[in-house]
């Protein structure tokens, strides 16, 4: 059982995080002692902003979501997996012991040339990447579970299209007993879906004055992270046409109070 | 020729110890390999004796088979002196001294006659004390008394041409090739019960693994053949991305394939199994796991992790990548779906600009241009239409010249009203737009 003494007199804040954090180590103990590995490390993103924002970086051990841009209403709409940034990200997690990532879908598997682009340090990325091509719910289901619990995989990219609430739920705890980060890819229609996901993101295409593509990479839900800013956490990421690297612009909050006025199909 | 001669030929010759292990263990390695031609190749020195009494009706007769073994081993990089004889002398003589080819049968004393006497594999000294007595040929040595011969230059000479001649027994000792190993198990009587089979089963792969571990190697095949009584047999082959000896990963990947077998009817069924390795790969003994090298763990893991992809969805569900030079988009990634054994080649292709998802078919679309290299100013594309606000391009890409069938694009790559940036190409003979890809 967990155990702590309720506060009964008003007590300062000190104390109150003092039981809390025991409160939280007694739970690490419990799921330690379940399988549930928690000594995974967050992968930094190297975009300072956002990885302050989540502690770190995106999670190790935990499933992300990763919702397209496209119409959130309209099953039937184009919509596209946002590959550079999620590409980003397994890069990153592949900088560390583990070094295997494994693409889940047809739809999420990546152009190679555009992820190496000149960089040589990026070979063994995509030298190192399994492309699966599982076509049902239940294939890809079975495939990023089995993935999952591979001490080898530093990352899982699936495409994550009409998952219902149990497989998620099942697949954040695989992924929390391998430790490796499952990147789910959900398109904008199932922003509306529960999940058992740690974060979800949402990444729109952003008008750019040069020829870099752009995004609004957004924020949407974090669990155990305070929410930093009133109207969300939004960041826009642009993509160097020649070296084929994500990086941080600004925070869009800000940007988008210097353009007020424009129109911005994002408040619709 | 002595080193020192060589280096006054050639300015710069390449100087390698001469490594005789070496070659013992690779030319033992070819007897193995010959063993197609015959069940009794032996190695003889710097030969191979292969002895090929009535293998050649396999081949089609003795011409087809000279021929056939003279292709086969050129193709292997070496190039063989063969000859068919009645016996092993006269085959090992002619091979090195006279004409190679076919000594038919009867023909081998004559095919001897002319030849020097170092071809009947007798000692230098013997050949010495003959040339002494000025006896340098084969047939002088025949037309001598036999009775003289043992006393006077030993007993081998007349061994060694009687051997020739084939009036003395010679035996040689074939290269023996291990055997792939199997386990096998026969019931009492035919079953149907999946339970005991699957149990046999396992148990027989337990024995695999550990016949493989005495044996220091790991199986990359694995056939299971289940003799039905009223069925032909089933066969279950397996194959894995890495040697292994794992009994329990080697089960969880036959038991799914086992569950599918039709076991045959009721009162009849499956009668014996045999689990056998059919390739196997030395594999080292691995060490106490705790100290094992985290990196080849990984492997491993991966492997299994692959194999058992591989068992459910198919081998060619499960891809690497291949970056390739290659200026047609499609055709600098390729997907291979093989053993890992090559190690991956990827290119790097420098700082070009390409979408970070590509259509596996481009999609034929519809655009206004203002001129035909201009820019673009509105797409129709997937059902939807949208304003282009800017335009690169174009970048003229082509087939390698050996290709030159293929047409000639031009790329565009174009940011909408929304803000997404397309990769269109306008294919130069048809003037026909289409889509290629995003840069999602």
């Amino acid at each position: 059982m967990l155990s702590a003494v309720p506060p009964q007199s008003p007590v300062s804040a000190q104390a109150h995080r003092a039981v809390i954090s025991a409160l939280a180590e007694q739970i690490e103990a419990r799921q330690q002692q379940f399988g549930h590995r928690c000594d995974a490390r967050p992968i930094p993103t190297g975009w300072q902003d956002i990885d302050s924002t989540l502690g770190g970086g995106v999670a190790a051990g935990a499933l992300h979501e990763w919702f397209g841009d496209g119409d959130e209403c309209s099953r039937n709409a184009p919509w596209f997996p946002p590959m550079a940034v999620l590409a980003h990200v397994a890069h990153r997690a592949t900088l560390g012991e583990r070094q295997s990532t494994i693409w889940v879908g047809r739809r999420c598997w990546a152009y190679a040339p555009a992820l190496i682009g000149a960089d040589e340090s990026k070979r063994p990325f995509v030298e190192r990447s399994m492309l699966i091509d599982a076509t049902t719910v239940d294939e890809r289901a079975w495939a990023i579970d089995l993935a999952l619990r591979c001490p080898a995989i530093a990352a899982v990219i699936a495409d994550g299209t009409g998952l219902k609430l149990a497989i998620t739920r099942r697949l954040q705890l695989a992924a929390a007993s391998g430790g490796a980060a499952c990147l789910l890819l959900r398109p904008p229609w199932e922003l509306s879906e529960l999940s058992a996901a740690k974060t979800r993101w949402r990444v729109r295409a952003e008008c750019s004055e040069n020829t870099e593509p752009r995004w609004t990479v957004e924020l949407l839900r974090c669990k155990g992270v305070r929410p930093m800013r009133r109207e969300g956490a939004r960041w826009v990421v642009r993509l160097d046409d020649e070296t084929g690297n994500v990086s941080l612009v600004a925070a869009a909050g800000e940007r988008r109070d210097s353009a007020e006025g424009s129109p911005d199909r994002r408040t619709a | 020729m002595a080193l020192s001669q060589a280096r006054v030929v050639l300015s710069n010759p390449r100087v390698e110890p001469h490594r005789g292990d070496r070659n013992s263990a690779s030319l033992r390695g070819l007897a193995a390999w010959s063993s197609r031609f015959s069940p009794h190749v032996a190695v003889d020195g710097d030969g191979l004796l292969i002895d090929v009494s009535g293998c050649a009706r396999a081949f089609g007769g003795e011409e087809r088979l000279l021929a056939l073994a003279k292709k086969q081993y050129a193709a292997l990089g070496f190039e063989a002196t063969l000859c068919i004889a009645p016996t092993f002398g006269c085959a090992w003589a002619v091979a090195r001294f006279g004409t190679p080819g076919i000594v038919p049968e009867g023909e081998a004393r004559r095919a001897l006659l002319d030849l020097p006497l170092a071809a009947l594999r007798i000692t230098g000294a013997a050949v010495q004390s003959l040339h002494e007595v000025g006896i340098e040929r084969i047939g002088q040595v025949m037309e001598l008394p036999r009775s003289l011969l043992p006393s006077r230059f030993g007993d081998e000479l007349l061994l060694r041409v009687d051997q020739a001649i084939g009036q003395a027994l010679e035996l040689i000792e074939p290269v023996r090739v291990a055997p792939p190993p199997v386990v096998s198990q026969v019931f009492d009587g035919p079953t149907t019960q999946w339970e005991a089979i699957a149990v046999c089963t396992r148990v027989l792969i337990e024995r695999l693994a550990s016949l493989l571990k005495e044996k220091e190697s790991g199986a990359r095949r694995i056939d299971i053949v289940l003799e039905r009584s009223d069925l032909p047999p089933e066969s279950l082959t397996i194959t894995l991305s890495m040697p292994t000896r794992d009994a329990r990963h080697l089960w969880s990947l036959v038991r799914p394939r086992l569950e599918r077998v039709n076991l045959g009817h009721e009162g009849r069924g499956v009668e014996e199994i045999r689990v056998g390795a059919s390739l196997v790969k030395p594999m080292a003994h691995e060490q106490v796991e705790s100290w094992g090298d985290r990196r080849t763990d990984h492997q491993q893991e991966l492997a299994s992790l692959l194999d058992t992809l591989r068992n459910r969805l198919g081998t060619d569900r499960v891809c690497r990548v291949q970056v390739r030079e290659s200026h047609l988009p499609e055709r600098a990634m390729v997907l291979r779906c093989g053993p890992e054994d090559e190690p991956s080649r990827t290119a790097l292709l420098g700082a070009i600009d390409r979408p970070t998802l590509l259509f596996a078919n481009a999609e034929s679309a519809a655009v206004v241009s203002l001129a035909p290299d201009g820019p673009v100013m509105s797409l129709q594309w997937r059902g939807g239409e949208s304003r282009i606000t800017t335009t690169q391009g174009p970048e003229s890409v082509g087939a390698e010249w050996w290709r030159r069938r293929e047409p000639c694009r031009s790329y565009f790559k174009v940011q909408d009203e929304h803000g997404r940036w397309l990769w269109l190409y306008r294919e130069n003979q048809t003037s026909m737009w289409f889509v290629h890809g995003i840069w999602a």
